[in-house]
C-alpha cells in the first residue's frame, strides 16, 4: 500500500516537473496566429517557428555570446579553483581560517549587492560593454564554491600519495601537477559543467554590464524577446526552448555530472 | 609561503570583483547620489529611506515571505517524500531522479516566461480549471492582488523541491541503520521513527537544503522581473527589482546601495543562523 | 587573529582607501552645453550614431535613407533597444564613452539636469524652428534654467511626428447598441451603461503596465481644462495633482472597476493583450494611443473608429517622438541638419505611414472612411481647441512605476481617489518641490 502511494506520488511530482515542458512544446508548435494557445496539441505542426523566433530575435548572437563568456569563464576559473584548492588543502590551519571566512561571506552575497559598483568601475576602466564585464566578475564570483570544491577533493586523497613524492623531493608543482591533477579528473569535469551551466544562464550581469542587446547572454536576449513578443505565445515558447535547449543537452549528457556536483558542492 | 601563492590568484580575482565592490556598494550607500552628477553627503539617510519608503519595506518582507515558498514548502515535501522512498526501493527511481533535478539547470528567466504563460489569462491552468467545471475560479493570476505573491513563490517551489528531496534522500541513506532497529526494538511506530531517528539524522542535510534555497529567496530577482515586474501595486516587488529600478529609473543609486547593503546583511544574518543550527548537538 | 578581526580590519582598510579617492560621481559641472549650430552642413566625411525605440523608430530607417541621398557625407548608424531598457540606460550611454550622437528623448527626466544633452536654442535660431512648428508642439521640450521645469526656456529636443491618445471604438458595436461617438462625458457613462446591460464590455483596458493612467488623466484634464494639466505636467512651481478634476477621475476609474465597465483580470494583462482582446471584439471603447492604429486598422477594419475624449473643449494625452543631441556629440551640426530634416516632406510622409501625426500637416492624407481618417480629424480637433498635453508619465523620472501601481491599486480597490492622488503628488514634489 505505502508503496503504490510512494510511487503515485514520485509520478505525480516527475509529471509537474513535465508537464510545463511539453505545454511550451506544444505551444511552440501552434500557428502563430493562435496567439494564446491552450493545452492541445496541434493538428498541424508549425516548425518554422523555431525559424522565424531566431532570426527575430538574433539567436544567433545571443547564443554566441553566452557561448563566449561561458568559454571565457570556465577554464579560467578551473585553473585558479584547482591551485587555490591545492594550496587551501596543504596550508596551516591560523590562515586558512580567516580565508576560509572570507570565502563563505561570498556564497552569502547576492549578485544585487555588487552589481552597481561594477557598472561604474568597469566604466572607469573602459571595460563596461565587452564580454570582459561579464566573465571577470563571474570568475570572482565562482571561486568560494570551486576553491571549496577542489580543496575538498584534494584533502580525500590518501596522504600516503603525496608524502611519497615529497620524499623524492618533488616541489609542490610537481606533486600537484603529476601526482594529484591525474587523479582529478572527474571533479574538474563536474566543476567545469556548473560553471558552464552557471555562466550560460547569467541574467542579472548581462543585463546591467553589457548595454548591446546582441552581446548579452541568450537568457538576457530572452529577457527582451519578452517585451517586444510578450503576445506571441508560439514565438515566445519557440525562443524559450531555443534558449533551454544547450544546457538540457548538456544535462541528458552528463547528468550524474550535475547531480553529484550539486548534491554534493552544496553539502560540502 | 607556498601555499599562498597558489591562493593568491584566486583571491585576487574574489577580492577585486567581490569583495571591493562590495565595499564600494557600502560606501555609496552612504551618498545622495544619481549615478552621473555630483554626490552629497547623506549619513544614514539612505538606510531610513529603506526601512519607512513602503516600497522597499514591502520588497524587505516578501524576500522573507519567499523563504516559505523556497524553503520550508520544499524541505517539508522532499522530507516526506524521501522517507517514503527510502523505505521502498524503486528501479525506475534514477529517472525519477534524473527529472525532478531538471529545475535547477534551467536558466530562471525561461522558468520565468514558461509560468507567466501558464498562469495567464487564456492559459493552460486556466484552461484546465474551466475544463474541470472550476471555470468560476479563474482569472489572469499575476494581476491578482492576493494571488500574485503566491503564484509567484510557487515558482520557487518548482524549481526547489527536487534539490531538497534529492539532498535529504542522499542523507538517509547513511543514516545508521541500528538507529531503527533500536527504535523497532522500543515498539514505535513508522510515525515516531520518522520524528525521532530521520528527522535528528537529517539535521545537517536540512541545514544545507536551508541555507542554498534561503539564499535563492533572498536574491531572487529573474523570475519576479521576468512574470511581474514587482506588481500589480508593489504585491510581489522584491529586493532585485527594486534595486534595479532605483538605480536605472529613479537615479537614487545610494538608495539602491543601502538596500543592497541591508539584504546582504540579512542573508549573512539568516546563513549564520542556520550554521548554528547545523553544528548544535 | 580570529576571523572576524581580519575581515573587519581589512573592511576598515578599504573603505579608509577609497574616502580617500573621493566622493561618488564627477565634479560640478559648469555651463549648461549648448550645441554649436550654423545652417550649413558640413562637408567632410561624417558618421552619426542614433539610439532609438523600435515603436517611436520605426519610421526612421526610411527617414536615414532619404536623409543620406541628400547629404551623401553623412552616415548614420542607427540602433534600437526596447521601451524599458532603452529609458533604463539612456542616461548612463549618454554619460559614457561611446555616447550616441543623437538619441530619442521620451520624457526629460533628468538628461538636461544632468547635461548630458545640448542646449538646442542655437539651432532652432538658425533653422528657424519656432516658425516651423506652433509653439506648444515645441513647449515641452523646452526648460528652464534648473532643469526641471519644463514649458519654456531653451529648446532641448527637436519633434519627428507626435502622437495623440483617444477612445477607440468598434463600430459594430456601436451601431447594435444604438451608439454614437458621445460629445460629453454623461454621454460616454450613458453608453458604457448600454454596453453593461447588453452583456457587452464597456471599456477594454490592460493594466499590467498601468495604461488605467490614461483614463484618469483624461478624465482630469477634461475637467480641469489642459492649461491647468499642463502646468502640472510640465512641473510648474506650486502646480498640484490634488485638483478636484483629478480626484474625481480617481473616483471614477475605480467606480469603473466596480461597476463592472473595466475587464476584470485588467490587472493581469498588458496593453498589447488588451489590443488584442479589443481586436476580437471584447469592448465597446479602448483608450489608446495612434500608436495601435495600424494594428487596430487591420483587424477590425471599417468597424475600428476613434473620438477625441468627450468634454466641453477637445483634449488628447499627446506627445512628440522627439529626438536630442548629446552634449558629447562632435558633429552637432551634422546632428542639427538631421533634426531639421525630420520636418521634412519626405520624413513627415514616412512618419505617417508609421502611424505618428507628422510635422508637416499636409503630408496627413488618409483614406476617407478609414480608422487613421478619425484620428487626423481627432488631432485637428484637438489642436484647434489648444487641448494637447503631454504624459503624466512623464512628469517625472519615476512618475511611470508610480502610475503603473497607483492605477493597479485604483482598479485592484485597494486603495481610493485620495490615496492615489497623494501617493501620485507626493512623487511629484520630490522633484519639483511642495
Amino acid at each position: 500500500m505505502t508503496r503504490y502511494l510512494t510511487r503515485l506520488s514520485l509520478l505525480v511530482a516527475a509529471a509537474s516537473v513535465l508537464i510545463p515542458f511539453l505545454a511550451i512544446f506544444s505551444a511552440a508548435l501552434q500557428p502563430e496566429s493562435n496567439l494564446s494557445p491552450g493545452l492541445e496539441w496541434p493538428s498541424d505542426p508549425h516548425w518554422e517557428n523555431f525559424a522565424t523566433a531566431w532570426t527575430s530575435a538574433g539567436f544567433a548572437s545571443l547564443l554566441k555570446s553566452s557561448a563566449i563568456i561561458a568559454i571565457g569563464v570556465v577554464p579560467i576559473s578551473l585553473v585558479l579553483a584547482t591551485l587555490a584548492g591545492y594550496g587551501m588543502s596543504t596550508m596551516g590551519s591560523r590562515v586558512r581560517g580567516p580565508l576560509f571566512a572570507l570565502l563563505m561571506l561570498g556564497l552569502a552575497l547576492p549578485y544585487e549587492a555588487i552589481v552597481i559598483p561594477l557598472y561604474y568601475d568597469l566604466r572607469s576602466v573602459g571595460l563596461l560593454n565587452t564580454y570582459w564585464a561579464v566573465i571577470l566578475p563571474l570568475v570572482g564570483a565562482f571561486m568560494p564554491f570551486g576553491v571549496f570544491w577542489m580543496r575538498s577533493h584534494f584533502e580525500a586523497m590518501p596522504k600516503e600519495l603525496t608524502e611519497a613524492a615529497v620524499m623524492d623531493g618533488a616541489s609542490s608543482w610537481r606533486t600537484l601537477t603529476t601526482i594529484l591533477l591525474p587523479t582529478a579528473r572527474p571533479a574538474l569535469t563536474t566543476l567545469g559543467l556548473l560553471y558552464f551551466m552557471w555562466s550560460w544562464n547569467q541574467f542579472l550581469l548581462a543585463l546591467i554590464l553589457i548595454q548591446d542587446p546582441a552581446m548579452r547572454t541568450a537568457p538576457a536576449g530572452l529577457g527582451k524577446f519578452v517585451q517586444q513578443f510578450g503576445q506571441n505565445i508560439p514565438l515566445l515558447s519557440a525562443g524559450t526552448i531555443i534558449v533551454i535547449t544547450p544546457v538540457v543537452l548538456l544535462y541528458l549528457f552528463f547528468q550524474r555530472h550535475f547531480v553529484k556536483g550539486i548534491l554534493q558542492g552544496a553539502v560540502k | 609561503m607556498v601555499p599562498l601563492l597558489y591562493v593568491a590568484p584566486a583571491f585576487l580575482f574574489y577580492a577585486t570583483f567581490i569583495i571591493v565592490p562590495w565595499l564600494h556598494s557600502v560606501w555609496i550607500s552612504l551618498w545622495d547620489w544619481n549615478g552621473v552628477g555630483v554626490a552629497e553627503w547623506a549619513g544614514l539617510d539612505n538606510y531610513a529611506e529603506v526601512f519607512t519608503e513602503p516600497a522597499l519595506r514591502e520588497a524587505l518582507l516578501h524576500a522573507f515571505l519567499f523563504i516559505l515558498f523556497y524553503t520550508v514548502i520544499p524541505i517539508s515535501l522532499g522530507l516526506v517524500l524521501a522517507a517514503l522512498v527510502a523505505a521502498t526501493p524503486w528501479r525506475a527511481m534514477p529517472l525519477i531522479r534524473a527529472t525532478l533535478f531538471l529545475p535547477q539547470i534551467l536558466p530562471l528567466v525561461a522558468v520565468g516566461v514558461i509560468w507567466k504563460w501558464i498562469y495567464s489569462d487564456g492559459g493552460p491552468l486556466n484552461d484546465t480549471l474551466s475544463l474541470i467545471g472550476l471555470g468560476g475560479i479563474t482569472r489572469p493570476w499575476l494581476g491578482d492582488f492576493d494571488w500574485a505573491l503566491p503564484a509567484v513563490g510557487l515558482i520557487g517551489t518548482w524549481v526547489s523541491t527536487g534539490l531538497c528531496f534529492l539532498l535529504l534522500l542522499s542523507g538517509i541513506q547513511k543514516i545508521d541503520l541500528h538507529l531503527y532497529e533500536a527504535a523497532r526494538v522500543e515498539g514505535a511506530g513508522p510515525l515516531r521513527e520518522f520524528w525521532h531517528v530521520t528527522v535528528p539524522g537529517l539535521r545537517k542535510e536540512m541545514a544545507v537544503a536551508a541555507t542554498v534555497t534561503v539564499i535563492a529567496a533572498l536574491a531572487s530577482f529573474d523570475v519576479v522581473y521576468i512574470m511581474t515586474g514587482g506588481g500589480p501595486g508593489y504585491a510581489t516587488t522584491v529586493p532585485g527589482v527594486q534595486v534595479y529600478q532605483l538605480v536605472f529609473t529613479a537615479g537614487r543609486v545610494g538608495t539602491a546601495c543601502a538596500l543592497a547593503t541591508v539584504l546582504s546583511l540579512l542573508t549573512c544574518a539568516v546563513m549564520y543562523g542556520l550554521n548554528r543550527l547545523a553544528r548544535e548537538r | 587573529m580570529k576571523p572576524s578581526r581580519w575581515l573587519s580590519g581589512a573592511g576598515v582598510l578599504s573603505v579608509g582607501l577609497l574616502a580617500a579617492a573621493c566622493s561618488p560621481g564627477g565634479s560640478a559641472g559648469t555651463e549648461s552645453p549648448s550645441a554649436q549650430c550654423t545652417a550649413t552642413v558640413p562637408a567632410g566625411k561624417v558618421t552619426l550614431k542614433m539610439v532609438s525605440t523600435p515603436e517611436s523608430g520605426a519610421a526612421v530607417k526610411a527617414i536615414i535613407a532619404a536623409f543620406q541621398v541628400k547629404y551623401p557625407n553623412i552616415t548614420i548608424n542607427y540602433q534600437d533597444t526596447n521601451y524599458d531598457d532603452y529609458n533604463k540606460s539612456l542616461n548612463l550611454s549618454l554619460a559614457s564613452d561611446q555616447a550616441p550622437d543623437i538619441a530619442l528623448l521620451n520624457s526629460v527626466g533628468t538628461t538636461v539636469k544632468d547635461k548630458l544633452v545640448a542646449s538646442l536654442a542655437g539651432c532652432e535660431k538658425a533653422y528657424s524652428w519656432d516658425k516651423v512648428y506652433p509653439s506648444t508642439q515645441l513647449a515641452q521640450w523646452r526648460l528652464g534654467a534648473n532643469g526641471s521645469t519644463l514649458g519654456s526656456g531653451d529648446l532641448y529636443a527637436a519633434p519627428a511626428g507626435f502622437s495623440i491618445v483617444g477612445v477607440y471604438y468598434n463600430k459594430d458595436k456601436a451601431a447594435k447598441l444604438g451608439v454614437t461617438p458621445p460629445k460629453t462625458l454623461d454621454e460616454f457613462e450613458a453608453a458604457m451603461d448600454k454596453a453593461k446591460t447588453a452583456g457587452e464590455l464597456p471599456l477594454q483596458l490592460g493594466n499590467s503596465e498601468g495604461h488605467a493612467s490614461f483614463a484618469v488623466q483624461l478624465l482630469g484634464q477634461s475637467a480641469d481644462g489642459a492649461d491647468k494639466a499642463a502646468n502640472w505636467t510640465f512641473g510648474q512651481p506650486g502646480a498640484t495633482f490634488d485638483t478636484a478634476g483629478n480626484r474625481s477621475a480617481a473616483g471614477q476609474v475605480a467606480d469603473w472597476a466596480k461597476k463592472g465597465y473595466l475587464p476584470a483580470g485588467a490587472n493581469g494583462v498588458d496593453l498589447q493583450g488588451a489590443v488584442d482582446k479589443f481586436t476580437k471584439g471584447e469592448g465597446l471603447f479602448f483608450i489608446d494611443g495612434n500608436w495601435d492604429a495600424a494594428k487596430i486598422g487591420d483587424r477590425l477594419g471599417a468597424n475600428a473608429g476613434f473620438f477625441a475624449f468627450p468634454g466641453a473643449k477637445a483634449t488628447a494625452i499627446g506627445t512628440s517622438v522627439a529626438y536630442a543631441i548629446s552634449a558629447k556629440s562632435p558633429n552637432q551640426s551634422a546632428a542639427a541638419a538631421f533634426l531639421d530634416f525630420l520636418h521634412s516632406p519626405q520624413a513627415s510622409a514616412e512618419e505617417f505611414k508609421a502611424g505618428f501625426m507628422p510635422a508637416d500637416p499636409s503630408a496627413a492624407t488618409p483614406a476617407p472612411g478609414t480608422v487613421m481618417a478619425d484620428i487626423v480629424a481627432a488631432w485637428s480637433r484637438v489642436n484647434a481647441d489648444n487641448g494637447l498635453v503631454g504624459f503624466n508619465n512623464n512628469a517625472t523620472a519615476t512618475m511611470n512605476d508610480t502610475l503603473t501601481a497607483g492605477t493597479q491599486e485604483l482598479v485592484g480597490g485597494r486603495t481610493d481617489a485620495a490615496g492615489f492622488v497623494a501617493a501620485v503628488q507626493k512623487d511629484w514634489s520630490k522633484t519639483h518641490g511642495s
